[in-house]
């Protein structure tokens, strides 16, 4: 009688699939899962002891250092959280000039999913198309900004400089050719059936259990709920504008994957109507330059980032520095499904399931 | 034209007789020449998988919209050069809890398979080290004993996603073996003969492929998973299992592995083109250039594969495996022998 | 059909294949920078006024300098400026802070280094020729937080005459009584050293120095009593 018995691996923190630092510790019967344990903190930063320290205005490039594939979306989070705070309106323009960022973010970080998940089931080639459409994004975030990856372009009250006039030219020429980059993607990664018969039905997220779990983002819309902060609860500007909320059925990776290329379709869409409608004017509100909001002031906002609900809790001592900051990361309570979708797959489940989970470490750990 | 297509038997031939002259006696001479014949594959070999290995990295360069290496000499052909005497001069580690002898015998083997290979392939016209009367049997077995070099590397790694990369290796070369072999006997059947000699005779008129298109494709699929390349690069898999078998594995010790599968690269290729694209037959050029001629184009085929298709899951792996490519074969070969019954 | 995805996907992979590259050949193509571009932070000493604008809005402690009055016409002056590079995350809130325009982005981006001290900028004028007032170029040592301790140390003085002129008043403030404090001037007397320790923590910590204050007393009275 041959004696069987359980292997346990350490997927990461140094392994090439794992996103950054994530280590799932992963106890296998051949190449099947057995139990996966999310063990995290290996990129911890301790960003909002950081934010204790810093006055409202220093903290805004450490949001970009949460989640850096979307750049401006932590940012713009934090940043309308302390003008909800304040009680500052923000200028139409910089509001659209924001959205268009926003958006422009999202599409950057989607893309960076669809090219990670591509290497991440070994089709490399994919990762470097889809890199290659980004770094157009990034381009344009460095006309703006002047940063490519981590731009500080948010500010309380506004942004930081309006729109350069290379910027117009450069978000319409990608607007027109988001269409072909998408068929492009379809054609090489879509369509092929080694991927489909990778993710589907494997990884499968019910609708119950991912409330449950309090999952949101793309993740919780291929469940098949229809549940977008940016229609849920608007804010910024988003009630102008028209865009759909793309919903998969089953929850599984390849309905993950699915929300992620049709997200970008309707990111696209909200950044012509801004274009648009883009109007003249002030791009910064009057704020003072030191920001002492009332003493036992306390905000919670939160807005739609790339990977699901990110949520900034604010609360004030009456000094210029926070006296609590805490981040509702996204990343972070994704992740916590992770053993529940990886039992009983495979091995090669679980990186797909990692990368279509498109949890980003800096905001995981913080 | 002639002078150049019997230059290397004419070579062979005058050593032999110089080596008479000095006395020997012939069956002396014959193992001297052999001696010979085995260092200049050995030498034909390291050559080609250096060429083989910045063509790769171009391929995969161009496809991906990039130069691929461009610094080292001339669009960077000198790039493979400098990482093998990078690899060369690397620290040789052996983690202290492998199992030592079979650590270290595990790329030696691996390596020596691959190149007894090159033993039957005929290079051109009469040009096979041994042309052995069951030359694709001895291929298809010796080919086989790959597995025992990569399951060694696993265990003696002492590591679990080396054991891992080795028990995916075994299953799946194990089980494409099979539909490898079926896939040949067809050819096999059609010829007559497991002689290399024979077979490329017999394709003097239409090329195997034709004959045989179902086989070649399986033999074709069946040959990428026997190679352990992409989109059946399980063994080594770099983004699940880090680099399966080979984790533990540097420097020069890695660099056999590496070599190997080059080497296994070109040999399958090369097998390919005798079987089913007539061998060193072709026209203007001395045969000893249409066998490398073919067998590249066939390599092009590999990469640009390998360059484009997502990873295939283990599960799916073998069920492709059982459940299609074998059947496919049978059905193949049934076919192909009923039609050479009724045709005889 | 099964297999029309995957030859659809080869099929795009070989269009590519011979298309021309995309990349960039860095050292010999120069990458064409956006004029917003954030390389090398960089001062611009003339036009620095020396107001300190961008060591308070710096997050993460990169910049310091030292400064120094004029003698004639009390003006400040550089004495030294550094920027620690390596802390430096490119945010441009100080260069959004500078008044003047004193602090800029290059678009210099190749300065890697092998030491850490060798990306640190410094810069010290020679100011020779320039008569400084003396005690100032002691007193602001250490820019901002020099000037701070500067600060504490003008209250702490201010706290002494005040305490001495109407003890009841500045002492009541930590003690909310004005008997007690009379109480707690008489012990501590003409005692200078007492005096000062007490007006830093009254400067420095209330809390603690009503703390302290109130040790005083009741060991003063046990002393009475005993
Ligand atoms: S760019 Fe930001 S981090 Fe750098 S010196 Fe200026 S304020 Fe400090
Ligand atoms: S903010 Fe500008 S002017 Fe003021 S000290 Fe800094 S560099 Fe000089």
């Amino acid at each position: 009688m041959i004696e069987s018995d359980f292997i346990t691996i350490n997927v990461g923190p140094q392994h090439p699939s794992t996103h950054g630092g994530l280590h799932a510790e992963t106890v296998l019967d051949g190449e099947h899962i057995v139990d996966v344990k999310v063990h995290l903190g290996y990129v911890h930063r301790s960003v909002e002891k950081i934010a204790e320290s810093r006055t409202y205005t220093q903290f805004i490039p450490y949001n970009s250092r949460l989640d850096y594939l979307a750049t401006h979306l932590p940012a713009m989070g934090y940043c309308q959280a302390v003008e909800k705070l304040l009680g500052v309106t923000v200028p139409e323009r910089a509001e659209y000039i924001r959205v268009i960022m926003a958006e422009l973010s999202r599409i950057a970080s989607h893309m960076l999913f669809i090219g990670s998940l591509a290497i991440d089931i070994g089709a490399t080639t994919g990762l470097i198309y889809c890199f290659r459409d980004r770094e157009r994004i990034m381009d344009m975030f460095e006309m703006t900004s002047g940063q490519r990856l981590i731009a500080s372009y948010m500010r309380i009250g506004g942004i930081a400089e309006d729109l350069p006039e290379e910027f117009y030219p450069a978000v319409k020429s990608f607007l027109d050719d988001l269409p072909y980059m998408l068929d492009e993607y379809n054609n090489l990664l879509t369509g092929n059936e080694i991927l489909q018969a990778r993710l589907k039905n494997t990884g499968i997220l019910p609708a119950d259990k991912a409330i449950a779990y309090g999952v949101s983002g793309p993740n919780l819309r291929a469940s098949g709920i229809a549940y977008d902060i940016r229609k849920a609860e608007p804010y910024s500007i988003y009630e102008r504008f028209d865009f759909d909320v793309p919903i998969g059925s089953k929850g599984d990776n390849w309905d993950r994957f699915l929300m992620r290329i049709r997200e970008i379709e309707e990111s696209a869409k909200i950044i012509r109507q801004a274009l648009q409608d883009l109007p003249e004017g002030e791009i910064r509100a009057k704020v003072p330059r030191i920001i002492k909001p009332e003493k036992g002031a306390e905000v919670y906002h939160r807005i739609e980032s790339s990977k699901g609900e990110l949520g900034f809790y604010i609360v004030s001592d009456g000094s210029e520095k926070p006296y609590r900051l805490h981040v509702r990361a996204p990343s972070f309570i994704n992740l916590g499904v992770l053993p529940l979708i990886s039992r009983g797959g495979k091995l090669q489940d679980l990186i797909a399931n990692i990368a279509t989970l498109d949890p980003v470490l800096g905001e995981a750990d913080r | 034209m002639r002078g150049a297509e019997t230059f290397f038997i004419d070579l062979a031939r005058l050593i032999v007789t110089w080596l008479e002259k000095q006395g020997m006696s012939p069956l002396v001479a014959d193992i001297v020449l052999l001696v010979i014949q085995f260092i200049c594959i050995a030498a034909i070999v390291t050559v080609n998988i250096i060429i083989l290995i910045w063509l790769e990295r171009k391929i995969s360069g161009f496809i991906q919209q990039r130069l691929g290496p461009n610094r080292l000499g001339p669009w960077g052909i000198f790039q493979t050069i400098a990482d093998a005497i990078k690899l060369l001069t690397k620290e040789d580690i052996i983690p202290s809890q492998t199992d030592k002898i079979i650590f270290r015998t595990a790329p030696i083997v691996f390596i020596v398979i691959s190149l007894m290979l090159y033993v039957v392939i005929p290079f051109g016209d009469g040009m096979a080290i041994v042309d052995l009367n069951m030359g694709v049997l001895y291929f298809i077995s010796v080919g086989s004993l790959g597995t025992i070099a990569l399951l060694m590397a696993g265990w003696g790694s002492n590591n679990k996603w080396s054991l891992l990369g080795a028990m995916r290796a075994v299953a799946q070369m194990i089980s494409y073996e099979i539909p490898l072999a079926f896939s040949l006997l067809g050819v096999i059947m059609i010829a007559g003969s497991l002689k290399m000699s024979d077979i490329i005779a017999a394709q003097n008129n239409v090329w195997f492929v034709f004959l045989q298109p179902v086989a070649f494709i399986t033999y074709f699929i069946a040959a990428t998973a026997e190679l352990n390349r992409g989109p059946f690069d399980m063994p080594e898999a770099e983004q699940e299992l880090t680099a399966g078998a080979y984790t533990e594995y540097s420097g020069m010790r890695w660099a056999l592995f590496f070599l190997a599968e080059y080497t296994n690269l070109f040999a399958v290729s090369a097998m390919a083109a005798v079987m089913f694209f007539g061998g060193w037959q072709g026209p203007w050029l001395p045969s000893w250039l249409w066998l490398p001629i073919k067998a590249y184009i066939i390599m092009l085929v590999f990469f640009w594969l390998k360059w484009t298709l997502p990873r295939i899951r283990m599960d799916h792996l073998m069920s492709f495996s059982w459940k299609v490519l074998i059947p496919v074969t049978l059905v193949n070969l049934v076919v192909t022998g009923c039609v050479l019954q009724f045709f005889k | 059909m099964w297999g029309s995805g995957i030859l659809k996907g080869l099929a795009i992979t070989l269009k590519h294949l011979f298309e021309w590259d995309i990349t960039e050949q860095y050292p010999e193509e120069r990458p064409n920078l956006y004029p917003r571009f954030r390389g090398r932070l960089i001062l611009n000493p003339e036009k620095c006024i020396v107001c300190g604008m961008c060591v308070k809005t710096c997050p993460n402690n990169v910049l310091s300098f030292t400064q120094a009055r004029l003698k004639e016409g009390k003006k400040k002056v550089l004495t030294s400026y550094t920027i620690d590079h390596q802390y430096c995350m490119f945010c441009n809130l100080c260069v959004e802070a500078c008044p003047t325009g004193g602090l800029y982005f290059s678009h210099d981006f190749e300065w890697a280094a092998f030491n850490r001290e060798d990306i640190k900028f410094v810069y010290e004028p020679d100011l020779s020729h320039l008569e400084l007032a003396s005690d100032d170029a002691e007193a602001g040592e250490k820019g901002i937080r020099a000037s701070k301790e500067d600060k504490n140390e003008k209250l702490i003085n201010a706290t002494i005459i005040a305490i001495r002129k109407n003890p009841a008043k500045a002492l009541g403030k930590i003690l909310n009584d004005e008997s007690e404090a009379l109480k707690l001037a008489e012990m501590i007397g003409e005692d200078e050293n007492k005096l000062r320790k007490m007006a830093e923590l009254i400067v420095i910590d209330k809390e603690k120095a009503a703390k302290v204050a109130r040790a005083f007393l009741v060991k003063g009275q046990k002393k009475e009593e005993g």
